[in-house]
């Protein structure tokens, strides 16, 4: 299927690559049917595009990505909603605010959009540990994340150490 | 928008499963408990607006495909730490 979109000119769409948001996304509740987009195999940073209103679009990225730890907590009602048969099942992706100062990006850790690898069902939920809000900025938790695995294993980490493979995307 | 008076104590029922009591009230504040299962979640209405307006915040269409090779560079030069969680990501246009 073929899509409209202002940023990247058409796009054709399996229908296996249609992520559903029975309830919308908060703010924008009519709109259901998204893809997510990937700049490159590499690419941290993708784009959630609305299929239904060519101008909407979302920077997202995955929290794994930039902090060790993003404990969920997923309720039933989710966990339902999303028809999850599984944990390992939900994809996690935080919606990136981009201020003025591109470096100063921010994900929103307390609204992540969850969806069902298997079934692509998905959903906007509400993180309700006070631990995570709307803006927690990206390149400062890596910073801390780097810091604190400094000063447990006493040394840098090499950029090669450890890589599981590339992501798939 | 339904308006109902309560005393302290005094509750109201919403649906059969939904009870909210007044539980103090102060000069500037009232306390409110509230009885819901489980699956109902209970927060703060700021809670929602806050994550309202960040989306609308984010949906900028100003933003450009350029801005996010932007972003994923600033990301890459400070990679230089753990592997990256290899989850499978969504499949791309």
């Amino acid at each position: 299927m073929k899509f409209q979109t202002t940023r990247f000119g058409e796009i054709k769409v399996d229908e296996g690559d249609i992520v559903h948001f029975s309830q919308g996304i908060l703010g924008f509740e009519s709109l259901r049917k998204f893809v997510i987009l990937s700049q490159g195999d590499d690419s941290p940073f993708k784009w959630l595009q609305s299929l239904e209103e060519t101008e909407l679009a979302f920077i997202v990225i995955q929290p794994g990505l930039f902090r060790a730890e993003y404990d969920l907590d997923l309720s039933d009602q989710d966990a339902t909603d999303l028809g999850l048969k599984d944990p390992n099942e939900a994809l996690v992706y935080a919606i990136v605010t981009v201020p003025r100062k591109v470096e100063e990006m921010t994900a929103n850790l307390q609204g992540p959009l969850v969806i069902n690898a298997r079934s692509n069902q998905a959903k906007q939920i509400i993180v309700t540990n006070p631990a995570y809000h709307t803006r927690h900025e990206i390149l400062k938790e890596m910073r801390s994340r780097a810091e604190a695995l400094e000063k447990a294993t006493g040394k840098k980490e090499s950029p090669k150490a450890g890589r599981e493979g590339g992501r798939k995307c | 928008m339904l308006v109902l008076s309560r005393k302290l104590n005094e509750k109201i029922m919403i649906g059969d499963d939904i009870e909210v009591i007044v539980v103090e009230i102060n000069k500037e504040q009232i306390k409110l408990g509230i009885n819901a299962p489980k699956k109902i979640k209970v927060f703060r209405s700021e809670v929602y607006d806050e994550i309202q307006n960040a989306n609308r915040q984010a949906a900028d269409s100003r933003q450009d495909a350029g801005l996010v090779d932007t972003l994923n560079e600033n990301f890459k030069s400070l990679s230089l730490l753990e592997p990256s969680k290899s989850k499978k990501t969504a499949k791309k246009g």
